[in-house]
């Protein structure tokens, strides 16, 4: 081979390799698409998390005072109720019947007064009659002693039995008041929210909740409630008349406004939890969500006072955090702002946050455009990186730049 | 002829390359050459990449990240950029080991070939062709090298560094389309290795162009064909 066909093959080797390695420089690297969001002076509301479950204001549990087995059952759960309606009754046969027993023997009662008296005025006349004779020397000291002993005593037979008939009377008494508790009505206006008791089981009259003893449970549904745990160390933000977001368990995408009411003062201490404080908030009642009394909740309780300032603030995923180096060493907080399409790198003092935005005290102004996701791309942005802005719903993947992507769960906000 | 002469050759003679390379068949130089080469450049390049920016994107691109929790996903990522430089060395000799068993396992389908077809060479010979044809792989060496030197940027795979690549050159898929990867694997080089291993059997053999083609881009089809219906099931 020549000299000139060897720098030939040379010349279109070098070519081979070096114009694509030219261009691929020369276009250099591509700009990663970002979403951006101008900083500004925001409301911050930091808020406090706390758990618990839905109740009414008043709630009161209806037990019997009396043991006997249900005969009849007027209401369901669920039921609107009013004052002084009649719920359910016992059997009131075995009451009835000592009722019955008790009149019968407060006549008997009557009817041995009636006895008696008749006894007494006869021996207080044959006394009256024997004192004359014995005035008068008839009859010896022996037989009018005895004659009076029987007046006396026909009068012990009269007290006798007036005392025996009061006591039959106040047994009488109690026995109808036994009777008129085999009928149970309701203590106040309200509704049903549980009814324990069946017809033909026994009711269990009992201070302790033991099977039987608790048969209905009557709520005053006026006002809606939310009792939530605050851990100690919140509780002190927590004052009456904050305003409250209140979850519902089974309606994780709907929740009621509501407001502290009361702060319990003592605590609560929980077996291998720290300790907490009982908060009782207030609903305001919502058509859209049917309360469900004891399930369970989360609220959201804002502590922002009401002379709150705005201060500047940026979204909370932009900024990013790096560990502390060393243990007496801060950890460090920045976010990126985007400077003549590309990302530049502040270090930032982060303050308080709520859900959406965190305060910065330092580092970044109003005003400038700070970097706001996607995350993928956010994660592993370097200072410098060149970047251009792309509309949140054309949002990219970051899997590489310059291709869009569709999975990005970054907060759709552009300016 | 010594190695260069024989490297020099191989560029403006081939034919007379392989008549050298088939009575002195060389194997130690080409070897080294490909092996520092490619071990080299593939420690180089876990130096420079963001090896969690690597990590994440292809556990995503395998799928692997949606059985992943949000925080499991950052502690790989996180470990991996720990030990970059440990694994820039793991990589580089797992490289180095594959290109032995790969010459080598090429070098016994040509000795079983050359067998059933009577084109009768040493192991020895057929190692030191397979060697000596792909030393135009080099050439994506020295390309990513260059890139290496002056990119800017961290985050970058191996496949956007071969800008000889039928992809960069050609098709310019994005990564996770389908046959980005295949096209980002052959490219240039590759295809200058075929040609001088199919010309290396015609020489050897002396039978035709189809004889020499088929003899030597037989199991490169095969390999090929599978990654693709593999690719194509993906898909």
């Amino acid at each position: 081979m020549t000299g000139m066909k060897k720098l030939l093959v040379v010349a279109a080797l070098a070519l081979v390799m070096g114009v694509p390695v030219a261009m691929r420089m020369k276009r250099g690297g591509e700009a990663k698409q970002v979403q951006v969001e101008t900083v500004e002076a925001r409301i911050i509301s930091p808020t406090i998390l706390a758990s618990g479950s839905l109740t009414y204001q008043t709630e009161i549990r209806i037990m019997s005072e009396v043991m006997g087995r249900v005969k009849e059952l007027y209401v369901k759960e669920g039921d609107q109720v009013k004052q002084g309606d009649l719920l359910l009754r016992l059997d009131p046969a075995t009451v009835r019947a000592q009722v019955d027993r008790l009149e019968a023997g407060l006549m008997q009662s009557q009817l041995a007064i009636e006895r008696a008296r008749v006894g007494a005025d006869t021996a207080e006349t044959k006394w009256t009659r024997y004192q004359k004779l014995r005035e008068s020397g008839v009859i010896d000291a022996n037989t009018y002693d005895e004659v009076r002993s029987q007046r006396d005593q026909s009068k012990v037979e009269l007290q006798s039995a007036t005392q025996q008939s009061r006591q039959t009377e106040a047994s009488l008494k109690e026995a109808r008041e036994q009777l008129a508790k085999t009928e149970l009505r309701a203590p106040i206006s309200g509704r049903l929210t549980a009814v324990k008791i069946k017809i033909g089981e026994t009711a269990v009259p009992s201070a302790t909740s033991i099977a039987g003893s608790d048969l209905l449970v009557i709520a005053d549904t006026t006002n809606l409630y939310a009792e939530v745990n605050v851990n100690e160390t919140d509780v002190a933000r927590v004052v009456p008349g904050q305003q409250a977001r209140i979850v519902p368990a089974a309606f994780p995408d709907k929740s009621w406004q509501g407001s502290v009411e009361t702060v319990a003062v003592s605590p609560v201490q929980v077996q291998g939890q720290g300790k907490s404080y009982l908060v009782k908030i207030r609903l305001t009642k919502s058509s859209d969500l049917q309360f469900h009394t004891g399930m369970s909740c989360r609220a959201e309780i804002e502590t922002r006072g009401t002379d709150a300032t705005p201060v500047t603030a940026v979204p909370v995923q932009a900024v990013q955090y790096e560990d502390a180096q060393e243990r007496d060493e801060k950890a460090k907080s920045g976010i990126f702002v985007m400077v003549n399409g590309k990302a530049v790198k502040h270090e930032v003092e982060a303050g308080i946050a709520d859900d959406t935005y965190v305060a910065i005290s330092k580092g970044v102004k109003t005003g400038e455009q700070i970097i706001t996701g996607p995350s993928k791309v956010l994660r592993f942005l370097h200072d410098g990186d060149r970047v251009s802005v792309v509309a949140a719903d054309a949002d990219a993947s970051g899997d590489k730049p310059g291709v869009k992507g569709k999975d990005s769960k970054a907060p759709a906000k552009t300016p | 002829m010594n190695s260069f002469g024989v490297l020099q050759a191989l560029v403006f003679e081939p034919k007379k390359a392989f008549a050298e390379i088939g009575e002195r068949p060389r194997i130690l130089f080409p070897l080294l050459l490909l092996i520092l080469g490619t071990a080299g450049i593939t420690f180089w390049f876990y130096q420079v990449v963001d090896l969690g920016w690597l990590t994440d994107r292809q556990l995503h691109a395998g799928g692997s990240a949606r059985q992943m929790t949000e925080q499991q996903l950052e502690t790989v990522v996180k470990a991996a950029g720990e030990h970059q430089g440990v694994a820039g060395v793991i990589t580089a000799v797992i490289t180095a080991v594959a290109i032995v068993i790969a010459y080598t396992l090429f070098s016994l389908y040509y000795l079983l070939a050359g067998k059933i077809t009577n084109v009768q060479r040493s192991f020895r010979q057929w190692f030191a062709l397979s060697c000596w044809c792909n030393l135009p792989t080099l050439l994506t060496v020295i390309t990513s090298g260059i890139m290496l030197a002056t990119t800017t940027s961290t985050q970058f795979d191996d496949a956007e560094l071969k800008v000889l690549s039928l992809n960069a050159l050609f098709f310019h898929r994005a990564f996770g389309e389908p046959g980005y990867a295949l096209l980002s694997a052959i490219g240039l080089p590759e295809l200058l290795a075929m040609y001088l291993s199919v010309l290396g059997v015609r020489v050897w053999s002396g039978r035709s162009w189809i004889f020499s083609a088929i003899f030597t881009l037989l199991p490169a089809a095969v390999i090929l064909g599978v990654v693709a219906l593999f690719t194509m099931g993906r898909s």
